[in-house]
This record gives structure tokens, sequence and C-alpha cells, in this order.
């Protein structure tokens, strides 16, 4: 999928938590769950085995999270989250396992009820400088506006690289001490 | 029915069939259109027959039949030993035979009846659902309650309710912290209207809380900002606990925490006074119900937190800064401020900035930018009163947590800015 395509159709978002959630206290956003199966559909085994072995422990670890379980004849099982901040996720369950469900479940668990977007960055803060804003005059020695002008000082070339003299120079000077090193061996 | 008037399906009522002969309602009403004139058995028997028979005999394969010539085979292909198969089989041949690159009115038709969904269901399905979100988004679809739905649960959801912000709240004071006075009003309303003289509701509203609760949160910030913000005058300090009990950041929390499908109120969704009433009395239950540490650390986690990433300046604004620091300067006896420009750049162009620095006695008090020479002396006033506040970017963040156990609350007022000095300050521990 190209990015393109996902902008379009998923859109991108920072990382952000509902509410200032955690700043000060950790609340958990599933506020509800229910699980809607059939009794005696195959396609349900799964899910009919999830409440009879997982079910339990997973509200006991939960108290937070209303479950609900929704019996509907000869109807597909699927799992229904809500969240605090009103998002809604809606899992078709239809012939999965046990170990699947689990697996699902998990997942709705931890989420936030934010749409799933792409992230433009996986950190996010709403001060990127405590220093301020960047300037064309950060870091420059206010000494200069006391000078006077023309200044040759400020006016001169700063030059980066070294110029064609200078490397001539030094290629003399290393010559030179190469030929002084031969003429100190064979003496 | 649909040729001369088309009803709509309200019109027509639930149990009345909508005219559907000509394709043009909505799905009920082909099923009804199916019930009233049902494709006669004979046709299918003779569909399914020929087909069957013309199987039989080799003269036809499945998805070849065109043409006037093949037809012809039917006829002639019709055999009394194959009539009772094939009468059994005729559904599942009808249904085949829909897929048929011929055009078969009759076949059509009782595909219809047998719940084909041929090409216009996908784009019906899609204009509903169009005309759905739009009305959605004009606020013309009614919402439904959580509560009105089949699962569901009030004890079992005050019970999580409590669970999810780790808080003990006292059952009864939390059923009436949920219940606003319109909801009661409406109860006994609906009840005399259905012949109850005494409707006899044992019910208090929020109101009573939520003033309670008011007052908690408004104690609490009073001394948690004066504390946290120890040389913020007293103006400040005021502008930032208006800002924590205003309706908009009252009724955010309110909903942030799941209390929308929990109150009863007449209205749905819930409008944000009555959520705001409802947090607070939620914060009066807690303030009943629990050791004060306790509601406090509720309030800083979820009232004072909203303030995390606020820019104190945007919640508090000072409208003369310069006129503010020039008497803050004045109460402590320094020279007048006197403001100098630093840099500046790109003069009487449009891209033109100024870099204007503000002095008193020559000591640097804080510097700002700007287009014009004048918002970059305001701006620059700005940077100095918050460097004299300490609440510049870089000052240290809110404490929250174990950390704000430790801070005392501080119940006398902070200086006020009239009185505001740098003498003064000079005895105030920052923590």
């Amino acid at each position: 999928m190209t990015t393109k395509t996902w902008n379009l159709f998923w859109g991108s978002n920072f990382v952000r938590a509902p509410l200032q959630n955690g700043v000060g206290r950790y609340v958990q956003q599933l506020q509800r769950i229910t699980f809607k199966f059939c009794k005696t559909h195959g396609g349900s085994k799964g899910m009919r085995e999830y409440i009879e072995k997982e079910l339990i422990g997973f509200a006991r670890e939960n108290p937070g999270v209303v479950v609900y379980v929704k019996p509907r004849r000869h109807r597909s099982p699927c799992l229904k989250a809500e969240y605090l901040n009103g998002g809604e996720e809606y899992i078709s369950t239809h012939v999965n396992t046990c170990e699947d469900i689990v697996k699902w479940v998990e997942y709705l668990r931890g989420r936030s009820g934010y749409p799933v977007e792409r992230l433009r960055k996986y950190h996010h803060t709403d001060y990127p400088s405590i220093q301020g804003p960047w300037t064309p005059w950060i870091h420059r020695h206010p000494g200069i506006n006391i000078k006077e002008y023309p200044c040759e000082e400020l006016s001169a070339v700063q030059p980066t690289e070294i110029s064609a003299t200078q490397k001539l120079l030094e290629l003399y000077e290393q010559q030179k001490q190469q030929q002084e090193g031969v003429g100190s061996t064979t003496s | 029915m649909c040729g001369s008037h088309a009803l709509t399906p309200s019109e027509a009522g639930p149990g009345q069939p909508c005219g559907a002969a000509d394709g043009r309602c909505i799905k009920g009403g082909w099923l009804m259109a199916a019930k009233l004139c049902p494709v006669p058995y004979k046709s299918l028997e003779t569909h399914g027959t020929t087909q069957a028979a013309a199987a039989k005999h080799g003269c036809h394969k499945e998805g070849s039949l065109s043409g006037e010539g093949g037809r012809q085979d039917f006829q002639e292909c019709r055999h009394p030993a194959v009539i009772m198969a094939a009468a059994l089989t005729g559904v599942r041949l009808v249904l085949r035979s829909s897929c048929c690159t011929t055009v078969n009115r009759a076949i059509s038709s009782s595909a219809r009846v047998f719940g084909i969904k041929s090409r216009w269901v996908a784009p019906l399905y899609k204009t509903l659902k169009h005309r759905h979100i739009k009305m959605k988004s004009l606020g013309l679809m009614p919402v439904n309650k959580r509560s009105e739905f089949i699962e569901w649960n009030y004890d079992a959801e005050l019970y999580a309710f409590s669970k999810r912000l780790q808080e003990e709240f006292d059952g009864d004071a939390l059923r009436e912290a949920l219940t606003d006075a319109s909801y009661i009003a409406k109860e006994t309303q609906r009840q005399q209207e259905l012949g109850v003289s005494d409707p006899g509701l044992a019910m208090n509203n929020n109101k009573e809380l939520a003033a309670r609760g008011e007052t908690v949160i408004t104690e609490y910030c009073f001394g948690y900002l004066r504390a946290a913000f120890p040389l913020l005058p007293e103006e400040g300090i005021s502008a930032l606990v208006e800002y924590c009990q205003s309706e908009d950041v009252m009724s955010a929390v309110g909903y942030g925490i799941g209390l929308r499908d929990l109150v009863l109120c007449e209205e749905h969704p819930p409008s944000s006074s009555t959520m705001a009433r409802c947090f607070q009395a939620i914060v009066g239950v807690l303030s009943v119900s629990s050791p004060a540490p306790r509601c406090h650390a509720f309030v800083r986690d979820f009232v004072v937190a909203q303030l995390v990433g606020k820019d104190i300046d945007t919640i508090w604004k000072v409208e003369n800064p310069m006129g503010v620091v020039a008497d803050i300067l004045h109460q402590s006896g320094r020279g007048e401020p006197e403001p100098r420009l630093i840099f500046q750049s790109g003069q009487e162009t449009i891209q033109a900035v100024y870099h204007v620095g503000v002095y008193s006695d020559k000591k640097f008090m804080g510097s700002g930018y700007g287009e014009t020479v004048e918002t970059a002396v305001k701006e620059a006033a700005h940077d100095a009163l918050r460097k004299l506040f300490q609440i510049t970017d870089s000052a240290s963040p809110l404490p929250f947590g174990k950390d704000a156990d430790v801070v005392p609350l501080k119940t006398e007022a902070n200086i006020s800015l009239d009185n505001w000095s740098i003498d003064k300050t000079k005895n105030i521990i920052t923590c």
C-alpha cells in the first residue's frame, strides 16, 4: 500500500492520549465489551470456549470493563468494544478459535479508542524547544552592533578552504622535510 | 400503487406494503411485492422441467443458453418422465439460470422472489448510507441512548465506573450525583400523563453535590496552583482556577471519564452544562465518601492535569505588559524599563523582523521578536514578565503523583499584581 492510499483512507496523526491520560493516573479506556455469539452454531465454537474458559478471568482482571454476553440464534459471533472517548470497535470472530479471541480481546483492551492511524512520529511534545524559536541571530555576538562600519575585520573574506598558494607552500614544506629525511639516513 | 402516488414507508405504515412494482422502493417493498403477487407454481415447474430435460438430453449446457434455437429445443425436450424430479429441482435451477447471459424476465423476477440481490441492491444501499451519514451530520438522526440497548446493566456500569477511576464511591450518593433535575421532572410528568397522581419518585438531583464539588475543586486548585506557581500574581492564579472551573473543561473531563452514558437527564447527548454539573457532583460525592487527600488527588489527576501543555499566557492575558513591567520596576525601586533594538533585518519589506530587548538600569530583563518594532516591544515585555513570574517554557513542570503529595497546599493568597515587586519575591521558596 502506498503512502498516498493510506493517507486517503486512514489519515495520519501524532501520538496522543485522551484527557491527558497518564499524567495524573492511568484510566483504562475500554469501558465495555460485548461478546455476541450463537449457542448452537459451529461458527461460535471458539467464542463459546472463550466464554467457558477465559471470560471470568478477563472480567476479574479488568474490573473497570463492563462485560456483556449476548447470545443470538444462528448469527455469527463478534466482539463490540466501546471506549471512553466515544470510539467503537467491531471485530468479527466468525470461526475463530479461543486463542484467536484471546488475542483480539487483548488488542481491544489496550486500545485508546482513537481510530488506527499512521503515526507521523513515535513521540510528540507540545514544546518542541524550551529555549524559544530559532531566529537568524541565534549565537551571533551582539558586539557587532557597536562596530563602526565599514569594518575591515567584519568585511574580510573568511576562507573556508585553503588557497592554491597555501597548498603549494604545504607541498613544498613536505618535500623539503622528506629530502632532509633521506639525506640524514644516507649520511 | 407506486405509479400514481408513491407512498413513503412511514406513510404506508409498518403493516402495509408500499408499492414496489416499479422497483423504486426500499427492500421491504420488494418483499411485500413478492408476497402479494407470487410467481405461479406452473411457471416454475415449466422452467425447471425444460432445463432439466434439456440437460438430460444433452442438448443444453449451462451458461450457453442463447437464441431462439435453444428455446425450440426446450419445447421439444419436454418429457413426462422427468417432470417430477424437475419440479423438485426447479428452484435450484431457477436460481442457477439467473446467472445466464440471456435476459429472461420470468427468471429474473423469480430470482427476486428467492432473494437474489441483483445489481440494483448495492447502489441502493450506497445511497441509503450516504443519506444516513448526511442526516447524521445535520443532526436530523435521533441518537439512541446506550441505556436503551438490551445489553445494559446500570449497576454493573456504576461498579465499573468506580473501579476504572480507582475510587470508592458511596453507591446511593453516586446515583444521586448522576441524576439531573431535568430527569426527575421528566419522569414525574410522564407518570402523571400515564395517570399516576402521586409518582413518589424518591430521587434527589445533583445540585447540592455539584455545589459541594465546585467548592472542593476551587479550594484545591487555588492551594495547588499557588504552591506550584509561587511567584505568579493572584490575578493569574484566579484566571487559571477559573479556566479549570469552566464549563468546557468540566464537561470535557466528564465526557472523558465516561459519564456520557451514565448520567440521567432529559436531553441526549447530555449538554455540556449538565455534564459539567454532573462531574462536579462526582467530586462532591468523593469528598463525602473518601478522605480529603484522596479527593484532592482525584481533582489533581483529572482537573489540574488539563493545564498540562497549555500556555499560561493564553489563559491569563496581560493587556498592557510594558505598563505592568514599569509598575513592577517602580515598586521595586529600579529604573524605568528601556526597550532597545538588538537586531533587525529586512526593514521596509514584508519579511521585516525586529529583535527587541527590555533593559532596566542596563540589566537585561527579556527579549522578544516581531514584524514591527511595537509588537517586538510587547513580546519583549511579555518575556520579561514570564521571567519574573517564573512561568517560562523552561520552568519545571507541574508536580503530579508522588511529587505533588509532598507539596503543601498554600492557603494564603499570592502577591497581587499591584503590590508585586522583585524584593518581595526574595523570601519566597520555589518548589
